[in-house]
């Protein structure tokens, strides 16, 4: 009997990677077939992939995004975080619930809001466009870990070394720096993969130079391109890479409770 | 706690990314569906024109009805299979708890439109399962039939919003400590009353919370129907998506998807209230 809930979690689990798995295996296939039988494993396509400089500016263009979408992302969830956490913030609830507006809207529209918004003021589609969006997109988790950190970290630490005779300066390079900075690398990991794999919202921003998702989209509409399966491995391995790391750094099961604050949960 | 000034000082950063990235556009982007259209822009006349165009277009009520039929039969679908596995992550003693834990998170946060590429891989003429099935003396030609129809939308959504279930369930069966489950059982509760009595009550606000999320995310899905939908599996998001970047009729386009989005979420709002109304949610 206990053998059964066991096997329906691992049969589900294989359901969510039988896609991925394919992809991955189909990397290494020899022939240009899409089909079985398989023959390989081989690298041609991840060697046709390499030469390719459309996959490589797209993976240059995706790299640059994700950096910039953290720094900006990373820094501005911790000082929101640190002051719901340190100050008497009037409406609390509603600002930290407002960051989740962008989880809960569907990617269209805040890839179209954005792209008519910008093009207003005269700023055209871009890779900046996308990392700003991307910006936005990550802020929320990011904030999620932050508020999940800080709430653990006792704010009587910072008051004695104030009382030390520490200035606020010390105080945060001192005190709350080593405490938090794991977490922020965490979160900046977990925000670049979500940024390199963020495909709906980047679609309408990008313009004329493609992200790594894109690239693989544009190659979709066309001919069958085996390498486009290369492609794809190697952007899934370099989204579980930045989750593993990042999840591992935040804490998973604080995340886990903090998603459960979710919008309508 | 101490002087609030700085604390606000604190957040402006944070406000002006919510306010100028979010909120600012979609204020804008709902005012566009006001005005008049150029190409690929407005004119600023106002004007009710789309919403009167939107709401007389039988195809936009026929894309609608496809979006809310996948939406519906994708969050059905995934909310109990990803509730099934959230069950097991919190109450398995199995060794296995925290690889099926992290495998579950890892899939919520990456590989969209690579899952879905892969499904016409899978699906495909001469696709795998096809093979596979065939090789197990099984001549059943249903994964080919099933690419490029609204099956296939749905298989590929279902796939995708399992985890992101399984994680928000998980969150909330936390939540519920031994100490409760102990208290049930002493008070002379078997295994199905303790599920039903007490944990499933416990985790109705995030079951129904997961139904809604997953509900209002794909209904506006246009990648998805692109890629897998074919001719037979277009939605909303789609003829959205064409407004704005083939057509270039933004003021429609934008009237398009306030009037999606409203219905979608009276629809949503109205099942809370009758959900809560009947009793079955509670608090």
């Amino acid at each position: 009997m206990r053998r059964i809930p066991t096997l329906l979690a691992w049969a589900i689990i294989g359901f969510l990677y039988l896609p991925l798995a394919v992809v991955v295996a189909f990397a290494f296939q020899g022939s240009s077939r899409l089909a079985l039988p398989f023959d390989g494993p081989s690298v041609r396509w991840f060697a046709t992939a390499a030469t390719d400089r459309v996959v490589a500016d797209a993976l240059l263009a995706s790299l640059r995004v994700g950096l910039i979408a953290c720094t900006l992302a990373v820094p501005v969830a911790f000082l929101t975080a640190y002051a719901l956490s340190r100050y008497r913030i009037r409406f609390r609830g509603a600002v930290s619930g407002s960051a989740l507006l962008s989880v809960a809207l569907p990617p269209l529209f805040l890839g179209l809001s954005l792209l008519t918004y910008l093009s207003s003021l005269g700023i055209g589609p871009s890779l900046d466009a996308v990392a700003l969006a991307h910006a936005v997109y990550v802020l929320p988790y990011a904030l999620l870990a932050m508020e999940a950190r800080l709430e653990k970290l006792d704010p009587a630490v910072e008051e004695a070394a104030r009382d030390l005779g520490a200035g606020p300066w010390q105080t945060f390079a001192r005190v709350v720096l080593p405490a938090v900075w794991p977490v922020a690398l965490g979160a900046g990991a977990l925000g670049f993969a979500l940024s390199f794999d963020e495909f709906p919202i980047a679609l309408f921003l990008a313009g004329s130079d493609p992200t790594l998702p894109i690239a693989i989209w544009s190659r979709l509409r066309r001919v069958i391109d085996p390498s486009v399966n290369a492609i794809a491995a190697t952007l899934v391995g370099v989204v579980g890479l930045g989750v593993v790391v990042g999840t591992s750094l935040v804490q998973i099961r604080t995340l886990l409770r903090g998603s459960e604050r979710g919008p309508g949960a | 706690m101490r002087r609030p000034i700085l604390g606000y000082a604190l957040l402006a950063p944070f406000g002006l990314i919510l306010a100028g990235l979010l909120l600012v556009p979609a204020g804008q982007f709902l005012a566009y569906s006001f005005l008049s259209p150029v190409p690929f822009g407005v004119r600023f006349s106002p004007t009710l024109a789309n919403y009167r165009q939107v709401l007389a277009d039988p195809s936009f009520w026929n894309l609608f009805r496809n979006s809310l039929t996948v939406a519906g039969m994708t969050a059905v679908l995934a909310v109990p299979i990803g509730y099934l596995l959230a069950l097991h992550l919190r109450f398995s003693s199995g060794r296995d708890r925290v690889p099926l834990l992290m495998l579950t998170v890892v899939a919520v946060l990456g590989g969209y439109l690579v899952r879905l590429y892969a499904w016409r891989i899978l699906l495909g003429t001469n696709g795998i399962l096809a093979s596979v099935l065939s090789f197990l003396g099984l001549p059943l030609s249903w994964p080919e039939r099933v690419l490029f129809t609204r099956s296939a939308v749905v298989i590929a959504l279902v796939n995708a919003y399992i985890p992101f279930v399984a994680v928000i369930a998980y969150g909330s069966l936390l939540d519920i400590g031994d100490d409760v489950l102990h208290a049930a059982r002493d008070l002379g509760a078997r295994s199905a009353g303790v599920f039903g009595r007490v944990i499933l009550p416990l985790s109705g606000r995030a079951l129904y919370g997961s139904f809604a999320i997953v509900f209002l995310l794909t209904a506006a899905d246009y990648v998805t129907p692109q890629l897998l939908g074919g001719a037979k599996g277009v939605m909303v998001g789609v003829a959205i998506y064409d407004q704005f970047v083939r057509l270039g009729n933004w003021p429609l386009g934008a009237a398009m998807s306030v009037v999606a989005v409203a219905l979608t979420g009276v629809l949503v709002g109205a099942s809370w209230l009758v959900l809560r109304l009947a009793g079955v949610l509670r608090g």
